[in-house]
């Protein structure tokens, strides 16, 4: 019936079937189309339509801590101002409301700027909130508020040498790119800047500093500094078999906080340079346990070996001791009493080589492998020829000149065991692999005895660290300094320092410290010597950061 | 009639089909509106964390607590930890009697932490 009634129509209107046939084909193309767009539509990936978190890529700049997470350094969000001229009209009153808001700013250069026909520019890079309320109160047209990184060290002055600072590297209206330029944050540069995700969890670089070890350390430094009428000084705290810097203290200091105002003003320069890592110095006796540690090393001497201690001269240089001594002494007397003749002869024994090779497997030839570029610039001041003159006077410490720090891990490696150590400022893991062994357990165990011999030792020239808490060792050295107008030494100016180990039942940490220009006027005559000057420092900053690093006082095995 | 009774089927389905894929549509949308506005509270969450965190580093900056010590010395009587007060087990006094005076008082017991067996 419909097939006929179908036939009957085809064969009565013949164009029908052809048009229902390219109506058809036009729908099929119209789907077709539609059915592509979508596929197409799926399978790009929409650049457009990000999410808000996902495009938002803040700047941002990792936090630093310490090695238990105390917060050294972070970025907060802060707000920089800028104006658009053309749409402020009163002008002259703009110009008073901001003089207002901000004191600093000259009204009459305001003003230019604001007549003078620019688009835009920047009112400040920084405001506070207090000042962002207040401009906000304006309600002035053309006054623009961006987004703004900046870095913030909760802590003040505290470790600012080792964290460092930073500046401002390149800005935008809604962006601040943040570089550093000294300590912690120019050296892990790299890894603070990685571009992070705000979304993803807080990272930070921990660092192998003690927080409250620290700020004890730079109470006790700033204290002692003042006492002792001294220029500068410096603290060096690390663990000796793992390297670990828990302490890095030099003084005078700065606040990285107010960083951005000084810098520009170049003033106070001193301030910024790290004695601990770049001052090198001559550091006199604390030299002397080296040569001692060679000979030892090479079974040249022991401790009881006799050496002549009588004054002698090499070529025209008389080398003579400050206390008497008898004809000959003991190498122990001559580490313990700090015998610059003794040292001198033990020096001669070993040679050039000898000597040498000491130094190189103390690390004292070359920069400190310290993660920071202030470390890793600072070289060593070498002898060019060595001479008998030379070994003579780099036994005692003269003719060579090092940092802090390089002091610090030469006595590390003398106090492990004798295994290589490397300073470093990140924290390491528990089972983090020690160092390769570059000297005798025996030579070790021998120094160990010597340096605690100092400090327990009647005449011993760190008596007065002898405590009933911990059992310490150590050297102290005294060193005049180079006279900058005229050929030789200051006898009035000197660089006393103190290197030592601590707690020698299980000896875990070297503390060095040093003070620039000393004077202890609160005994009956003025002292300089390190024995009165750093030594009693030095009892006060471990007897302060011992229980802070756990360290159990063990007074009932304690010799006094 | 089974013709009819197909396109009614398939009428049906349609209109089931497409109300559900509308549903969904809507319903996407609108999580994914919420995601959105939940990523924008997470992250204003974060900086105001981070904000949090860099005071409260700032509220026990050393130096300060140091000062606050010094100033609160007459209430507080806090000195700087010393050697000294370490002492060995054998030195603790114990009193018999501080068993009967509150918990409270005392913080936990010493029977609690095992000290006077």
């Amino acid at each position: 019936m419909i097939s006929s009634n179908k036939k009957k129509i085809f064969t009565e209107y013949p164009r029908t079937r052809t048009r229902l046939v390219l109506f058809g084909l036009f729908v099929l193309l119209g789907f077709l189309l539609i059915s592509t767009k979508i596929v197409f539509l799926a399978s790009k990936k929409d650049q457009k339509h990000k999410r808000y978190s996902e495009t938002e890529k803040v700047p941002t700049r990792l936090n630093i801590v310490d090695r238990n997470g105390y917060i050294l350094a972070t970025n907060l969000e802060g707000v920089s101002v800028y104006v658009r001229p053309e749409e402020i009209k009163q002008k002259a009153l703009v110009s008073q409301q901001l003089k207002k808001i901000f004191p600093d700013l000259k009204e009459t250069l305001l003003l230019k700027k604001l007549n003078d026909g620019r688009k835009f520019f920047w009112l400040k890079n920084l405001v506070s909130p207090k000042q962002e309320k207040a401009l906000f109160d304006l309600g002035q047209p053309g006054i623009y508020f961006g987004k703004r990184e900046y870095r913030f060290y909760p802590h003040g002055s505290l470790a600012s040498h080792l964290i460092g600072f930073t500046k401002v590297d390149a800005f935008d209206v809604n962006y601040a790119k943040i570089s550093g330029i000294s300590g912690v944050e120019k050296a892990l540069e790299k890894r603070l800047a990685e571009e992070i995700l705000p979304q993803l969890e807080n990272n930070a670089i921990n660092l192998s500093l003690d927080l409250p070890v620290q700020a004890e350390v730079e109470n006790v430094l700033k204290e002692w500094q003042k006492r002792m009428g001294a220029k500068a000084g410096g603290v060096v705290i690390m663990d000796i078999h793992t390297g670990e810097v828990l302490a890095l203290a030099s003084s005078p200091d700065f606040n990285a906080n107010k960083e951005r105002i000084i810098l520009g003003k170049k003033t106070e320069t001193n301030n910024y340079f790290n004695r601990a890592v770049q001052g090198v110095y001559e550091m006199g006796s604390t030299f002397k346990i080296f040569s001692v540690a060679q000979g030892l090393e090479t079974n040249l001497f022991d401790v009881e070996t006799l050496i002549d201690t009588t004054e002698f001269r090499i070529s025209s240089r008389k080398i003579e001791d400050k206390y008497k001594f008898n004809s000959k002494s003991t190498v122990r007397e001559i580490i313990v009493r700090s015998s610059n003749v003794g040292s001198a002869r033990l020096a001669l024994m070993i040679g050039e080589k000898g000597l040498k090779e000491i130094f190189s497997i103390l690390g004292l030839l070359e920069p400190v492998g310290l993660e920071l570029r202030e470390a890793s610039i600072t070289q060593p001041i070498v002898p060019r020829d060595w001479r008998d003159i030379t070994l003579a006077t780099t036994s005692y410490g003269y003719g060579i000149s090092v940092s802090l720090l390089h002091l610090a891990k030469a006595y590390a490696i003398l106090g492990n065991g004798g295994f290589s150590v490397e300073p470093t400022i990140l924290k390491k893991q528990q089972d983090s692999q020690t160092g390769f062994r570059v000297l005798k357990k025996r030579t070790s165990d021998e120094i160990l005895k010597l340096l605690e011999a100092i400090v327990t030792d009647k005449r011993g020239t760190a008596r007065i660290l002898a405590s009933k808490h911990y059992r310490i060792g150590g050297k102290t050295g005294t060193a005049e300094k180079i006279s900058v107008d005229k050929r030789g030494y200051q006898k009035d100016k000197v660089i006393s320092n103190f290197v030592g180990l601590f707690p020698l039942t299980k000896p875990k940490y070297v503390i060095a410290a040093f003070l620039d220009e000393p004077e202890n006027n609160f005994l009956k005559e003025p002292c300089r010597y390190a024995s009165c000057t750093v030594v009693p420092m030095i009892k006060k900053l471990i007897e302060r950061t011992g229980p802070l690093m756990d360290i159990i006082p063990e007074r009932h095995n304690a010799k006094f | 009639m089974v013709k009819f009774l197909l396109f009614a089927i398939l009428l049906i389905s349609t209109f089931g089909l497409g109300s559900w894929a509308y549903k969904i549509n809507y319903e996407s949308r609108a999580a994914s509106q919420r995601v959105k506005s939940l990523e924008k509270a997470i992250l204003s969450a974060k900086k105001e964390r981070k904000i949090l965190e860099a005071e409260w580093a700032h509220l026990n900056n050393p130096d300060r607590l140091r000062k606050l010590v010094e100033y609160y010395f007459r209430e507080l009587r806090l000195t700087p930890i010393n050697p000294d007060n370490f002492i060995s087990f054998s030195e603790i006094y114990l009193n018999k009697d501080i068993e009967k005076t509150p918990a409270a008082s005392l913080g936990t017991s010493f029977s609690e932490m095992g000290y006077d067996k």
